[in-house]
């Protein structure tokens, strides 16, 4: 596999040449299930015909998203058939309408984030709003946000603290730290991917196609910011705290054994608001817009404040910034 | 200084410009526009040529003096009190209200318009909308209100695109007594099952917050 340096537009062809590498597919073969996949790949044609639209099975959405192809390879139609599937499936097991949408990425638009640490009290309003937007497993616990408690003074994370709990925040001497997935301009999780199953979207934005994820955990191990999380389990979410409105590459349902992580709100993102973990943030730490527009509010803060990024020398290129007053 | 100068010799020029245009006014009819705008730019007062406002992306704010002040609008009592500008316990009305602000250095009419209530004052005694506070503050706090006009301070509500609406600094502020206090954190996460917790004086320079449990499975990997 080549690795990806170049970005946006330019990432996306060369994900799909590459994926004509290594696909899902074939690395299930070269995992000893040739023959139930060669069997069924002939098959799978006519079977998926067979249970598109109203009449569909449970056994045979089941079917059809064994054969869904990898989300940058699908036709127009066959991801409006995976979306529709997906609804069928969430219905079937919540019990809501959820509305999965496929939202595109803006034109001349690139994703960047900004954090005050000066303003930042460790509250967490961030982190609950991001678990409720992004529906989030409750049981067994997945968050995007980790918020590291710091001494004053210091930048040695390891030396941080993210279960703290004393009765008022911000403590005497400490300061807050959030950190979550900084959709690296050179992201290290996508070069370690075996399957492509996660990629940087022209907005900037590191995608993962939960249906083409097997599980692995490369990606994880390939982090240097800890931003990605492991459904062990079945993710839990009560029916009544689902939130129906998602994205295909976002926010919709996961299942267990996929890998996932913040992907600056691209449901919301997509269609102008402010991602939710911004909108949660009482102290205006958080600053959200698109790097390209030069009267955007980030980038006054990058020509203005003086920012940095975490672990820089790795040469990872996140657009997450942290910034003082 | 230097810019009163500058104003001066440009004032000058006007007046030359003028004399030039009366004398040949056919011919100087194109310069005579250009010095008219420049003397036009002359006559912004000062405070205004300071301020950011203008030259920051267009915003508009949350407005919050007929939605969240209870005592708004204030002339429905101040109508009938006489205004009293000698600082005193306030008794009959406002006794809850706390003024910590700048450490006992102003009183309530440094900041509200003494006869007309129902607007804050500049301290050049200037009318200012409680749904401008954003302009009292700004003649204390420059660079707080600079970073606030282009998104380095406060916050922008609902979009990252299209229409800017920010919040106002009293949506955050109590004017009165404008620190902002400590709160009670939302909790921490859970500890994932099979893993301990490990505090951070025990890390001994390795990235951990939790450990694995004696006789735990140890192939699941750290921390996520
Ligand atoms: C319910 C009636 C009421 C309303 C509404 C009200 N006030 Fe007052 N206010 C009073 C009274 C009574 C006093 C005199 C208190 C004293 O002398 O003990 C007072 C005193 C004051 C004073 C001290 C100066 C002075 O003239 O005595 C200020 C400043 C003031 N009010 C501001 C406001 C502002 C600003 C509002 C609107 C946001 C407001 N008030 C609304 C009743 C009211
Ligand atoms: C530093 C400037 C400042 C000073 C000093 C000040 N105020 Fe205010 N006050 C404000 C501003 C600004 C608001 C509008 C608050 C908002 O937008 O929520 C306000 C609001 C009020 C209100 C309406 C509150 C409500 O929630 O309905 C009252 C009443 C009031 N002030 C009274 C006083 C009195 C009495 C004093 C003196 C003891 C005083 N203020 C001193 C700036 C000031
Ligand atoms: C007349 C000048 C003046 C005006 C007007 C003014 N301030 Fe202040 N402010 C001060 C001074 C002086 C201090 C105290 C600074 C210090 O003690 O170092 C202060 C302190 C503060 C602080 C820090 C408080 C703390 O203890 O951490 C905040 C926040 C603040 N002001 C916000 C505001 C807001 C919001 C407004 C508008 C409603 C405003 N100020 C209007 C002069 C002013
Ligand atoms: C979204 C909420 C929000 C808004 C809106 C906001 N601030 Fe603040 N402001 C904060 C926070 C949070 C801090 C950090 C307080 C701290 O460190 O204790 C702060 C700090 C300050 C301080 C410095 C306090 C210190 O201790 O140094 C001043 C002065 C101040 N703000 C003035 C303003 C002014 C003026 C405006 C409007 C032009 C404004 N703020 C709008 C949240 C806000």
């Amino acid at each position: 596999m080549d690795t990806e340096k170049t970005m946006g537009q330019a990432d996306m062809t060369s994900a799909k040449k590459s994926s004509t590498g290594i696909t899902r597919r074939s690395l299930l073969k070269k995992m000893g299930i040739a023959g139930a996949t060669a069997v069924a790949t002939t098959a799978a044609g006519t079977v998926a015909a067979n249970v598109s639209g109203e009449n569909a099975t449970e056994f045979g959405d089941a079917v059809g998203e064994f054969f869904q192809d990898h989300y940058q390879k699908m036709s127009k139609q066959e991801i409006e058939e995976a979306l529709a599937r997906l609804e069928r499936q969430y219905k079937r097991k919540y019990g809501v309408e959820v509305k999965v949408d496929n939202t595109p990425p803006q034109p001349n638009v690139l994703y960047g984030y900004a954090l005050n640490i000066s303003k930042c009290k460790g509250y967490r309003k961030c982190v609950d709003a991001c678990v409720t937007e992004n529906n989030q497993s409750r049981d067994p616990q997945v968050q995007f946000i980790r918020v590291l408690e710091m001494n004053k003074g210091s930048m040695n994370l390891e030396e941080s603290d993210h279960y703290y709990n004393p009765e008022l925040v911000p403590q005497e001497g400490k300061f807050y730290l959030p950190v979550q997935c900084m959709q690296c301009e050179n992201p290290p999780c996508v070069n370690a991917c075996p399957t492509k199953a996660t990629w940087k979207e022209p907005d900037g934005i590191v995608a993962i196609d939960y249906n083409w994820c097997i599980g692995c955990r490369y990606c994880m191990t390939a982090c240097p910011y800890w931003a990605r999380h492991f459904n062990w389990s079945e993710p839990e979410i009560p029916q009544e705290e689902i939130n129906p409105v998602t994205h295909y590459l976002g926010n919709r349902p996961r299942p267990k054994g996929v890998v996932e992580k913040c992907y600056f709100c691209v449901q919301r993102t997509r269609k102008d608001q402010q991602p939710a973990c911004q909108e949660a943030c009482p102290t205006g730490a958080r600053v959200f817009g698109n790097l390209l527009d030069p009267k955007s509010e980030i980038r006054y803060i990058l020509e203005n404040k003086t920012v940095f990024r975490l672990k820089e020398d790795l040469g990872t290129e996140p657009k997450f910034w942290y910034f003082t007053d | 200084m230097k810019a009163l100068l500058e104003r001066k010799k440009r004032v000058g020029l006007v007046m030359i410009g003028l004399i030039f245009c009366a004398l040949w006014f056919p011919l100087f009819a194109a310069e005579e526009e250009d010095e008219e705008e420049e003397e036009e730019e002359i006559s912004i007062p000062m405070e205004e040529i300071l301020s950011f406002e203008k030259h920051a992306p267009a915003f508009m704010v949350k407005l919050r003096k007929e939605e969240e002040l209870d005592a708004f609008p204030c002339m429905d009592c101040h109508e009938d009190e006489e205004p009293n500008p000698t600082e005193r316990e306030l008794e009959e009305d406002h006794e809850d209200l706390v003024l910590e602000h700048g450490g006992g250095r102003f009183w309530c009419i440094t900041c509200h318009h003494l006869e007309q209530r129902d607007y804050l004052t500049s301290l050049k005694n200037k009318r200012i909308d409680f749904d401008q506070s954003y302009r009292l503050c700004g003649q204390c706090h420059f660079q707080r209100q600079k970073d606030w006009f282009f998104g380095g301070h406060g916050k922008r509500v609902g979009n990252w695109k299209g229409d800017r609406e920010l919040y106002l600094c009293t949506e955050c502020h109590n004017p009165h007594s404008p620190a902002i206090e400590p709160i009670p954190p939302n909790p921490p996460p859970k500890v994932r099952k099979g893993l301990e917790y490990v505090p951070t004086k025990h890390h001994k320079h390795v990235n951990v917050w939790e450990k694995y449990l004696p006789n735990q499975n140890k192939e699941e990997d750290h921390g996520h």
